[in-house]
């Protein structure tokens, strides 16, 4: 108990009814009493600093016409910043779910153990990345059937830089209140035929292949080769990776940034002093990671939640619980 | 401080509403346990404190009313614990401090109790009734006294006639929420009304005593019951949906007490309702709660029910238990229709002592059409709900023709102690044994309902899974 009379909210999603945050862990909303559909599958995370949400958050939520949610995520704090991982399930494949949690899990352990042992973001990823591909391999039953599978982002936040790998059509961005961009590029149909030369960004999204898989985690992906990138930011700014239910109705980087900064919490978010407005309830959960997590969410059931969503935000730089940033 | 009492709160309720439906009604049962239950249990962790206060005035002195009186004090005094602060007071016009000498309490020991009880045995009866001085006394004598259990005991032989109506209802204001107050009325000269409006307001109970020589047992009982109380100003935490209204809340077993009118506003959706002191019992209330309907299929959490104790040496509040209550709209009539066997039982005896009560008033009234017509419902429902004592009441002051129709006749002759025990024990309920298991069918099932709810439909009152990660356990039926 914290004294606090809402300790049992975690306000991990708006209420569908009446917009509230207040939607308590067994999925009642805290205002208005309904239970959400898929209350079950609904997940949010956060880290804190200082006794305050700060440094990164993420939350996975089934959307609006999906009863199961076959995202996963994971969060993790490392010695001096985060790392996130966010899988998406490959819905036609049974047992994606548990693909999802697997790798998801597996690949954030092996984040963790690796950079404490001391080893580099990028060959820790690559570790990572192997070892959730065989996490999800071993799921397959092996009697012919297609076997699960999932897709994979994974963002080191830490010492200045920021490391992403991935497989499939999960992406990662930078976001900032200056200039905002993908840091992934999709294994699907659309952006391969673009890659060709054989359609426009536009008709490639168009088509009906457009979100098919070209590369993937699991039992029919073969030998698979995880993509792997670096960015050093020369400013503040957050780390998303998330799930195609984000990015399918907001592919755009800056339309991203605007939602996740919000308006009046965005110098707060990208400046890293997501906890100055920690002891006021309502407003600690609008600044920072886990409020731009939210309004990110929030974005995409607005746009009409056809899928499942996961995000997970991190800031960068992270902040130093011993002086003021900036 | 592992002998704390554990807390659990139980919800019995028929958690469905049909297409539209908005109220809905639960059976909360309260249970305070401790885990090594010995004779006594340990003394309160707040301390405790006892006021017994006798009506000395002039009435007492007949039918050896002020003898019983004398014994029922210093058995009341000769079971204190030790170290409980007491004092014992003398009713009259005005009252007076029987022991100690001043203003004050002192704490019970061998020396104190002994000479508590020769104070009390040279009380004498003189004077009139102002039971609103005697408690203000009481509750001068209980200040500073935070976070103790604060019991007074009150025993009256008369009407409240030397002061008005209003003196007591402004004593009443005063002191409710700074102590609780059981009390006694000896022979047949009180009023039921009066002692009823003041254990209600002081959350206790009261019972009639039309033999004196019965008071000492009963004292010590009362006595023994309040030494066992462990935890101080406990309070039900009712949290309702926007646009929801709490209808009521009233305690049911072991009286029918009703709580709504003592609503404390707690937070933007919250109210809180006293429950008193708590030893080792249990205790069960009706809640009834009107909320907004939801569509088919949809669940809502009626209300949310929380336990709430201070917190010691002004620590913050603590929660002692939870639980909920569920709304789930279904267009499945036989879901919808089936009512909750507890909220049935105490339905049953709620109406039973409004009937009474009701009768007895008009009876008196000369109404005796109305009379007849609410003591003949009455029988029916003692024996609906299974309340042998009430029927056994009921029987002295009607005689029964049919008591499947509550065809009744009133006696002509019924003694003034019988009617008053009636009325006073009308409260009184009976526990029942019976679980959801025992939902009652509607009054008249569709023959092709099978018995048992489709299996695709689980039920609401299983524990959701864990939380995600970061987030606190759900508390639901803790």
């Amino acid at each position: 108990m914290n004294g606090d009379r809402n300790a049992g909210a975690h306000g991990g999603a708006a209420c569908r009814d009446c917009g509230s945050w207040a939607v308590t862990a067994d999925g009642f909303c805290e205002a208005c009493g309904l239970r959400q559909p898929g209350a079950d599958e609904h997940a949010e995370a956060h880290l804190v600093v200082d006794g305050r949400p700060a440094l990164g958050a993420g939350i996975s939520d089934p959307g609006l016409r999906r009863v199961h949610n076959e995202d996963a995520f994971a969060l993790a704090r490392l010695p001096d910043g985060a790392c996130g991982v966010v899988c998406d399930g490959v819905a036609t494949a049974p047992g994606s779910r548990e693909a999802a949690r697997a790798a998801a899990q597996t690949a954030s352990a092996v984040l963790l153990d690796r950079i404490a042992a001391g080893a580099g973001p990028g060959e820790a990823t690559r570790e990572a990345v192997g070892r959730a591909g065989e996490a999800v391999a071993a799921l397959a039953d092996g009697d012919g059937g297609p076997g699960p599978a999932c897709t994979f982002v994974s963002a080191v936040v830490a010492a200045g830089r920021v490391t992403v790998g991935w497989l499939g059509d999960s992406r990662a961005y930078w976001l900032s209140a200056g200039e905002s961009y993908p840091l992934t590029t999709d294994d699907s149909w659309a952006v391969q035929a673009v890659a060709r030369g054989e359609l426009t960004a536009a008709a490639a999204r168009a088509d009906r292949r457009a979100h098919m898989l070209t590369a993937w985690m699991g039992a029919e992906a073969g030998a698979f080769e995880a993509h792997l990138a670096a960015y050093e930011p020369d400013g503040p700014g957050l780390v998303l990776i998330c799930s195609d239910g984000l990015w399918n109705d907001l592919p755009d980087a800056a339309a991203l940034a605007s939602v996740a900064l919000g308006e009046a919490a965005g110098a707060a978010g990208a400046g890293g002093t997501g906890g100055e407005a920690g002891a006021g309830g309502e407003a600690a959960g609008e600044a920072g990671p886990l409020g731009a997590a939210r309004r990110l969410v929030r974005a995409a059931l607005d746009a009409g939640g056809h899928d499942n969503v996961t995000v997970v935000v991190i800031e960068f730089p992270p902040p130093d619980p011993t002086r003021e940033p900036g | 401080m592992s002998e704390r009492p554990e807390f659990t709160i139980r919800v019995d309720q028929n958690p469905y509403l049909p297409a539209g439906g908005r109220e809905m009604h639960a059976i909360v049962t309260v249970e305070a346990r401790r885990p090594d239950a010995d004779d006594d249990g340990p003394p309160a962790e707040g301390g405790a404190a006892e006021i017994i206060i006798i009506d000395t005035s002039g009435s007492m002195s007949y039918g050896g009313k002020m003898a019983a009186a004398r014994r029922a004090a210093k058995a009341a005094v000769g079971v204190l614990r030790d170290g409980v602060r007491f004092a014992v007071v003398a009713g009259a016009n005005r009252p007076r401090m029987i022991y100690p000498q001043g203003e004050r309490l002192v704490e019970a020991s061998a020396s104190t109790r002994r000479s508590a009880a020769n104070a009390v045995g040279r009380l004498e009866a003189a004077g009139g009734t102002a039971i609103g001085s005697w408690l203000r006394l009481a509750d001068r004598l209980f200040e500073g006294q935070d976070g103790a259990v604060k019991h007074a005991i009150l025993l009256t032989d008369g009407k409240n006639q030397h002061e008005s109506a209003e003196e007591l209802d402004a004593a009443l204001r005063h002191c409710s929420g700074h102590f609780l107050c059981d009390a006694r009325g000896v022979g047949t000269d009180w009023e039921v009304a009066e002692l009823r409006k003041i254990t209600s307001a002081l959350l206790g109970g009261f019972l009639d005593v039309p033999d004196p020589k019965d008071l000492e047992a009963d004292f010590l009982a009362m006595t023994r019951s309040a030494m066992s109380k462990h935890v101080a100003d406990v309070a039900l935490r009712v949290w309702t949906p926007q646009h929801a209204e709490l209808r009521f809340l009233k305690q049911m077993v072991p009286a029918v007490d009703d709580l709504t009118a003592k609503r404390r506003e707690s937070g933007a959706q919250t109210a809180d309702f006293p429950l008193g002191a708590w030893g080792s019992e249990n205790r069960e209330y009706h809640l009834c709660v009107e909320v907004p309907p939801g569509d088919i299929g949809r669940q809502m959490r009626a209300a949310w029910v929380k336990l709430i104790a201070p917190g010691s040496d002004g620590a913050g509040e603590r929660e002692l238990a939870s639980g909920n209550v569920l709304a789930e709209w279904t267009d499945d009539e036989a879901r919808s229709t089936r009512i909750n066997g507890r909220v049935a039982h105490h339905t049953g005896q709620s109406e039973l002592a409004d009937a009474i009560q009701e009768g007895l008033e008009a009876r008196r009234d000369g109404d005796e059409d109305t009379a007849t017509a609410r003591l003949g419902r009455a029988v029916v429902l003692a024996r609906e709900v299974g309340n042998e004592q009430i029927a056994g009441l009921l029987d002295k002051v009607v005689d029964v023709i049919d008591p499947a129709t509550g065809t009744v006749r009133l006696k002509a002759d019924v003694a003034k102690a019988d009617e008053m025990s009636l009325d006073t024990r009308s409260v009184r309920t009976v526990r029942t044994a019976r679980t959801r298991k025992n939902d009652l069918p509607p009054a008249a099932p569709p023959a092709d309902t099978p018995a048992a709810p489709p299996q695709d439909a689980p039920p609401p009152q299983d524990a959701p899974p864990d939380g995600p990660p970061g987030t606190p356990p759900d508390e639901a039926g803790s």
